[in-house]
């Protein structure tokens, strides 16, 4: 349960630091992921070591927050392309930074991003069991987010 | 002077987010190119002078560290530049780029003065334009850390 609690702890924080250094969205944490009408999934695997794979959902809201910050556009300005590209850079630096953060000693291959829309919001039932996967939340001002890693083996 | 820069990304976002911090960094930019991955981006040198390149690592086709070998064993490439700009950031993947000739690494997420600062020494200029020539010194290769 104590590496779970440095993988939660880990991820966290880089969530937190892409989010505000990238896309300029400060998140608090959640409880529970805040439902919203539509929900978008960017994934990226990660094979090394450790492997498994790491599925950010988005709130619509947020992720038309983040194309907004990230590439200085207005909603009327963006295509489905800036949000699809925008949400899977965002797994992809998510991912590293957050295995580089772990280890930095170790070396991981990482996947091209996947991206989906009307992706199913995590729920209770898809929650942590036996720290696998781990489920965080968050919240901001344009919705939520939820951080789903999995571990499938080395 | 001026420079062409090409940007290796297969993330559109990312390459119009790296255009964007180098068009208001003041570093002068006479073309800037765009490839996809690393096979577009060799056409892309096929047919222009390109004084730079920023590749990310994590690309289909042809990843960064492939493109960066090819570009230093080729005999009209290997003394361009190249910066890496990737997520993949382990204490190996930073000795592989630089051991295989890469001259800077960004490490993403970045601020936009990480990617000025590494520019500007890579290029051997200083920030108010003046060539200082001395792109070839290893010792100019930044890595940097957020």
């Amino acid at each position: 349960m104590e590496e779970t609690q440095r993988i939660r702890q880990t991820l966290k924080k880089s969530i937190f630091e892409v989010f505000e250094k990238m896309f300029f969205v400060f998140l608090e944490p959640a409880e529970t992921y805040p439902a919203g009408k539509e929900v978008l999934k960017a994934s990226i695997r990660f094979r090394g070591p450790r492997s498994g794979t790491l599925d950010l959902l988005f709130a619509a809201d947020l992720s038309m927050r983040m194309v907004q910050n990230l590439l200085l556009k207005e909603p009327d300005e963006m295509s489905e392309r800036d949000v699809e590209d925008c949400l899977k850079e965002s797994a992809n630096v998510v991912c590293g930074n957050f295995l580089r953060l772990f280890d930095s000693s170790l070396t991981f291959d990482l996947s091209i991003p996947g991206f989906e829309r009307n992706s199913e919001a995590p729920g209770e039932e898809k929650g942590e069991q036996a720290g696998n996967p781990v489920v965080i939340h968050f919240q901001s001002e344009d919705g939520g987010l939820s951080a789903v890693l999995r571990e499938t083996g080395s | 002077m001026s420079f062409n820069i090409l940007i290796v990304d297969d993330s559109n976002a990312m390459r119009s987010v790296i255009r964007k911090i180098i068009s208001m960094s003041g570093f002068r930019v006479d073309s800037c190119f765009e490839a996809g991955n690393g096979r577009e981006a060799l056409s892309v040198l096929s047919s222009n002078w390109v004084d730079v390149i920023l590749s990310d690592i994590n690309m289909p086709e042809m990843n960064g560290l492939e493109f960066l070998e090819t570009v230093r064993s080729h005999d009209l490439y290997h003394h361009i530049p190249v910066i890496m700009v990737s997520t993949e950031g382990s204490t190996d993947r930073i000795q592989e780029a630089f051991e295989n000739g890469a001259r800077g690494f960004i490490k993403k997420p970045f601020l936009p003065e990480d990617i000025r600062k590494v520019l500007y020494q890579v290029v051997g200029c200083q920030e108010d334009g003046e060539y200082g020539g001395n792109a070839e010194n290893p010792s100019d290769s930044e890595e940097v850390d957020f």
